[in-house]
């Protein structure tokens, strides 16, 4: 993540390594940087009931990250209620596993209407942190299961895969997590160390094969829909690391808490993979990367005999040609109902770039471009999604501080969202005409209102959640 | 000369107008843009702080630098939308005000506060009556502002005078894209309703609400009209001479229309206002294939264009002679130039209500698409400039000394690509009677130097260098065979006929010319210089079919004697052919069919073992002391792209029916059992040669004549596109011809070896074109081109790329050159 380098090297400038490190405060945002919805949906407005937070821990504040299940029901009942709690109101100290009255700022109109009590804070409060537990740091992606059972997450600061089940509600993590014992300061519910896959001792794979290279990002799938057979039950895993090289883990738990195992690392895509998608009905992952033109692909070929034989391929790769030059891709989002069609968030040129998947371009390496929309400075992740019959994508820019919001089927751009420190992950809960971003330089989950969409209307920031904490008190 | 570039990049000039500067300050000017993308241009006379006509400030004809001292007192702006912060920036361009640059509209605030109009302004306008710039929005209700220009003039400003005029989305939610200005009203696009909102401005800039009638919903005529037929090639306009190939290209068949939406999705305007009395507004439809024309005197609808299909863009041409003889008397033309909004290809309408050929969608290239422009990359913008051109019968003779392939004076249109680079197109050509110094050139004598081959032609891209040698082949063309390299000599014969074929003359087929062989043609190939293209082909004997190259191949069982290979590829579009579909008579009656040839090593988990198994593939794959293996051969008794989910495919998209190995006593069993694991495999030809070019494309890369049966999902030849000489696959005794390249081969030699032909087309011209993103820096920098404007007041074209450069003033006249960016 090019954008984070200088912060990175500002902020490792002055860290101790030697000391076993402070442990994460509960409830507290730092440096959010991966976003997923839940599988379980509200029947009520056909939304998702939670949504998940990687918390990166990017500065190594604390000696952990951690993740996050955000009860969204409560979260919408807060910001209709238009709640805004001050943060006195959620004292760190408490022993509450849910702060029932989390700081949540919103830019409501009828904010002066709400009922508010002798202490200044709303009466309709509900807990809105469903669950948190303690995980490695530097998180660099968040996949949700096809079935909603289990979040997976490439570890950077443990080169592993860690892996949490998430119990039937979608609310609550099972992970062994407790909480360290004769540390002698308060510490968070941090998942045991068998729910790390991948990592060195762990690795049951008759490959015996060792992740090297520090995870990038992680998609996930059913074995059955990518040729396993009727037979074939769990997931695969996708996992890129940085060294060019791409992970298959199968997970065939099976209901049960197995590990996912690691069966095949294949080497000789790009360095500096940002980004995985897979596509839709295909064994086939493809990725951004920086430094290249290149949007590689990666196969997955599923032994239904000896499914630990499975294999990852090369499946070829394509040029994103045909724009200036394309040699920076960050995100790579599949259309929501045409799979034929694909949308590249680029920075050379700043753009969402549309793709035809199964057409060529000028030449026979080039992927056919349809379209291409400009975006403001340092996009860096993108999503699609289709609201009330239009789809829409959002791009957010990390260094512009925007979000961008383009209509695709009308082929233009429509919307700038300013407002935000550092807008990072997105994901849009298009049932509720939601958008959540991860603010990382705020350490702040903000809350769009894409309602006004189908008006002719913009989008509006609709509340913050968590309190502000720029980076530029990390020092203090 | 050798000329090793396509394109002509024309991104030194500035560079070297501003080279790096010494010492130690920083002198940098901050950016100030934030995705520029409209502009507007305005005068503004200094001397007493007010606007002018915009005339006030036109460079006096024929000069195309700055400086002019009558007019010491005006400068010249320009308006330019900001995307991103929802603003408008004035630019001053020339004049004895300051220096030119980006104007600061607030001086009290620090950096560069603009004009804030609401979120996304899309299209603008400027009124000179009102002093007035009118901006419309795709944001928040398609807002319609209008903005005090002086107020954004004065170096000394103090806040933009900027005023919502109407929320035009109310009732509807519209988000309008385009804007226009014709007399006193303004005209607006707006996509969602499909209409078209008429606004009256008065005097002071006011805009009165506008009447129910003022909303024009466009038709979305059912039948469609007519397309119109050419039954004979229009009039062409075009100098070729000096030995350059001459190639006219053939009538377009009519296409069938193609729909994106029910409705009309009016997207941008363009304005017909030849005769002022009576101007046309003239409509691209992102939804229906008609162009729309509107009656402005009544405001009612005329019978719309149907050139089949969506339209983004739209430019028109002035009336241009249709003579290349400017003695000649001919008559004029104009044309209306279109970016098709299906694939951002650009094609030409023929524009003369008074010809019955209005309205008919020209050839205009010598491969197919006929009626595409042959430009790499989709258009983003479309531009007609007319630098030094005031009609047919004001063009000033031109000059040899002035005149040449980067010199731009009369009519051309200007494309920007996507790939941040601006092409021009030839229209008029006012210094073409200075061009060529052949006999056979206009130039004659007086055309410079080394301009010896001159090809213009009216819709084809500007050829923009000096060239001196036709399309050829160069180096000679050479067989390599595993005995090492075999020249062919120019009759066709080589020094190894044993190893090697002859190449036999040939006639030229079709739209080929000759590229190689004396006296006769040996090779002929694309020699048209505007669609030849600088490539390598191959014939490759037993050669690997272009992209069947997988690693990850899987080997299944199959009946009787038979293995199922299944990849992830589409082998009916990469053209592999099993002998079960080979036909019966044709160029390829008789071929023995593809094989699948297994190019790797033995498996993991075969190595691994210490065996029988082990021991007999090792056989199988014939293991050399040194460790190499020898490929596999599975000949192809079937292909096939079996529908999508078919549970025998394992998740892949194709597969092989194949036979036991060729050459190899082993059972189709013993190769399932030696690799149980992805295998990486390649489809070759067997006992036939595969002809294929390095680019991709109507007459390049492999040109193959295999397509799927939707019925059985068999890859099988297809007899109409083996017609189109899509014929993929050379054999001995035979003519090749796929459209691209053409040879004959003699027999096969005694002790023929595997033999690849390479032939490398070259000298082919290089187009003018305008590359944003390597301006004034050695690095390249990403662009995204968005606008083009030309600015008939100085004779520039102004490009605005959204990414780095912003706003870029180009010279035409003399030589295209940026001279000036503004961000």
């Amino acid at each position: 993540m090019r954008s984070l380098g200088p912060i990175t090297a500002l902020l490792l400038f002055g860290c101790n390594f030697s000391q076993a490190g402070i442990n994460p405060t509960e409830n507290t945002l730092n440096f959010p940087m991966a976003l997923a919805l839940s599988d379980d949906v509200d029947p009520a407005t056909g939304g998702a009931r939670y949504l998940y937070v990687a918390n990166s821990n990017f500065d190594l504040r604390f000696n952990a990250g951690s993740l996050w299940a955000l009860d969204l029901d409560a979260m919408e009942d807060q910001v209709l209620a238009g709640n805004n709690a001050d943060a006195d109101a959620c004292p760190l100290d408490t022993d509450a596993p849910n702060c029932e009255l989390w700081p949540l700022e919103t830019f409501d109109d009828g904010a002066s209407d709400r009922p508010i009590d002798e202490s200044g804070v709303t009466n309709q409060s509900v807990p809105i942190i469903s669950q948190e537990v303690g995980i490695g740091s530097h998180a660099d992606g968040l996949a949700l299961s096809v079935r909603g059972d289990r979040l997976y997450l490439p570890m950077r600061g443990d080169r592993d895969l860690t892996f949490v089940p998430i119990d039937q509600g979608g609310g609550g993590f099972n992970c062994d997590q407790a909480t360290r014992e004769n540390e002698g300061e308060p510490d968070i519910p941090r998942c045991a160390d068998r729910f790390r896959a991948g990592h060195d001792g762990g690795v049951a794979s008759e490959r015996e094969l060792t992740i090297t290279g520090s995870p990038t990002d992680v998609v996930t799938g059913r074995i059955v829909d990518i040729g396993g057979g009727q037979e074939a039950a769990g997931d695969f895993v996708l996992m890129s690391l940085d060294d060019g090289r791409v992970a298959l883990f199968l997970d065939r738990h099976e209901g049960g808490d197995n590990s996912p195992e690691l069966v095949h690392i294949a080497d000789g895509f790009p360095t500096n993979v940002i980004t995985m998608a897979i596509e839709p009905s295909v064994g086939i992952a493809w990725m951004t990367s920086v430094g290249t033109s290149t949007l590689a692909r990666v196969g997955i070929s599923i032994d239904p005999v000896n499914p630990r034989r499975s294999f990852l391929y090369n499946a070829g790769s394509v040029r994103l040609g045909g724009v200036d030059d394309g040699e920076d891709t960050r995100d790579f989002v599949f259309h929501p109902t045409d799979p034929s069609r694909a949308f590249v968030l680029s920075r050379r040129p700043e753009a969402v770039v549309e793709i035809a998947v199964n057409r060529r371009g000028f030449t026979q390496s080039d992927v056919a471009v349809v379209d291409l929309w400009e975006v403001g400075a340092g996009p860096s992740r993108l999503d699609v999604a289709e609201i009330d019959g239009t789809t829409y994508a959002f791009a957010s820019c990390f260094d512009a501080q925007r979000l961008f919001v383009i209509d695709v089927d009308a082929g233009a751009l429509i919307g700038v969202l300013g407002g935000f420190s550092g807008p990072f992950d997105i994901v849009v809960d298009a049932a509720r005409e939601r958008l959540y971003m991860a603010d990382f330089s705020t350490s702040v989950i903000r809350v769009v209102d894409l309602s006004a969409l189908s008006t002719g209307g913009a989008p509006r920031i609709q509340a913050r959640f968590g309190e502000l904490r720029p980076i530029s008190s990390l020092t203090d | 000369m050798r000329l090793r570039l396509r394109h002509l990049v024309l991104g030194l000039p500035l560079g070297l107008a501003f080279p790096a500067c010494g010492g130690n300050t920083n002198t940098a000017t901050p950016v100030a843009f934030d995705r520029p993308e409209d502009v507007s241009f305005f005068c503004w006379n200094t001397a007493a702080g007010e606007l002018a006509p915009l005339d006030d400030c036109a460079t006096p004809a024929g000069d195309p630098t700055e400086g002019n001292p009558e007019m010491a007192d005006r400068a010249l702006f320009a308006m330019v939308t900001q995307t991103t912060t929802g603003e408008i920036a004035a630019v001053r361009i020339t004049g004895e005000l300051g220096e030119p640059g980006v104007v600061d509209s607030d001086v009290r605030l620090p950096g560069f506060t603009f004009a804030a109009v609401g979120e996304v302004p899309s299209a603008m306008t400027y009124d000179f009556e009102s002093g007035s710039a009118f901006v419309v929005g795709r944001g928040v209700g398609g807002e319609l502002f209008r903005v005090g220009v002086p107020s954004i003039v004065n170096s000394d400003a103090q806040g933009a005078d900027v005023t919502l005029v109407k929320r035009l989305a109310d009732p509807d939610p519209v988000r309008p894209s385009a804007l226009a200005q014709v007399g006193r009203n303004l005209y607006v696009t707006l996509p969602e309703t499909g209409q078209i909102l008429r606004l009256s401005i008065g005097a002071d800039g006011s805009v009165p609400e506008p009447a129910a009638e003022d909303y024009l919903s466009l038709s979305a005529p059912d039948p469609l009209p007519a397309q119109v037929e050419l039954t004979t090639a229009p009039s062409v306009y075009r100098e070729v001479c000096g030995g350059a190939s001459n190639v006219t290209p053939p009538l377009p068949a009519p296409r069938t229309p193609v729909s994106l939406g029910a409705t009309a999705e009016p997207w941008e305007l363009e304005v017909d206002d030849l005769d002022p009395a009576a101007p046309v507004l003239l409509v691209a439809d992102r939804a229906l294939p008609i162009i729309h024309r509107i009656d402005l005197t009544t405001y009612t609808e005329l019978a719309p264009l149907n050139v089949a299909v969506p339209t983004r863009a739209l430019s028109l041409t002035p009336p241009v002679p249709n003579s290349t003889d400017p003695a000649a008397d001919e008559g004029t033309d104009r044309y209306l130039y279109a970016i098709d909004e299906t694939d951002r290809s650009v094609f030409v309408v023929h524009y003369d209500d008074a010809d019955p050929e209005f309205g008919a969608v020209l050839p205009v290239s010598v491969l197919e698409p006929f009626d595409r422009m042959d430009l790499p990359f989709g258009a983003r913008a479309l531009e007609t400039m007319t630098p030094g051109y005031d009609g047919p019968d004001s063009i000033a003779e031109c000059v040899g000394s002035e005149s040449g392939p980067a010199a731009v004076r009369g009519v051309f249109l200007a494309v920007g690509s996507n790939d941040g680079t601006v092409r021009f197109v030839d229209v008029y050509d006012a210094d073409l009677p200075c061009r060529g110094t052949s006999d056979d050139c206009p130039g004659g004598g007086s055309a410079t130097a080394g301009d010896e081959l001159v090809a213009i032609a009216r819709h084809h891209p500007r050829i923009g260098t000096q060239t001196d040698e036709p399309v050829t082949v160069d180096p000679d063309p050479e067989w390599q065979t595993t005995s090492g390299t075999v020249q062919v000599r120019g009759d066709g014969t080589n020094s190894s006929q044993s190893i090697a074929p002859n190449l036999l003359p040939l006639e030229c087929p079709g739209r080929l010319g000759s590229v190689y062989g004396d006296p006769e043609p040996l090779l002929c190939a694309v020699t048209d210089p505007w669609a030849a293209t600088s490539q390598t082909w191959t014939v490759a004997y037993d050669g690997t079919l272009p992209f069947t190259s997988t690693t990850g191949a899987s080997l299944q069982p199959g009946t009787d004697d038979t293995l199922l290979v299944l990849t992830g590829s589409d082998a009916c579009e990469r053209g592999v052919l099993g002998s079960g579909q080979v036909p019966t008579d044709g160029p390829l009656a008789g071929y023995a069919g593809d094989v699948v040839v297994i190019t790797a090593d033995l498996p993991p988990s075969i190595l691994a073992l210490d065996d029988d198994l082990r021991t007999r593939c090792e056989e199988i794959t014939a293991r050399t002391a040194g460790g190499d293996i020898t490929p596999l051969v599975l000949p192809i008794r079937e292909a096939a792209v079996p529908d999508e989910g078919d549970p025998s495919l394992l998740g892949n998209v194709s597969r092989f029916v194949v036979g036991p190995p060729l050459d190899v006593p082993a059972t189709v069993q013993e190769v399932l059992d030696c690799y149980p694991e992805l295998v990486e495999i390649e489809v070759r030809a067997q006992g036939a040669f595969v002809v294929s070019g390095s680019l991709v494309g109507a007459v390049q890369g492999f040109v193959h004549p295999i397509a799927r049966n939707t019925t059985t999902g068999l890859c099988e030849v297809d007899a109409d596109l083996l017609a189109e000489n899509r014929r993929g696959r050379a054999f001995f005794g035979q003519e090749f011809n796929n459209g691209g390249l053409a040879f004959s081969l003699g027999e096969a030699p005694p002790q023929l070896e595997v033999a690849t032909l390479t032939a490398q087309i070259r000298e082919v011209p290089i187009r003018l074109a305008l590359d944003v993103s390597s301006i004034g820096s050695a690095a390249s920098t990403p662009s995204l081109l968005v606008s083009l404007a030309y600015n008939d007041v100085d004779e520039r074209l102004y490009v605005v790329d959204q990414a780095v450069q912003g706003l870029l003033r180009v010279r035409l006249r003399g030589s295209v050159a940026v001279t000036q960016t503004f961000r």
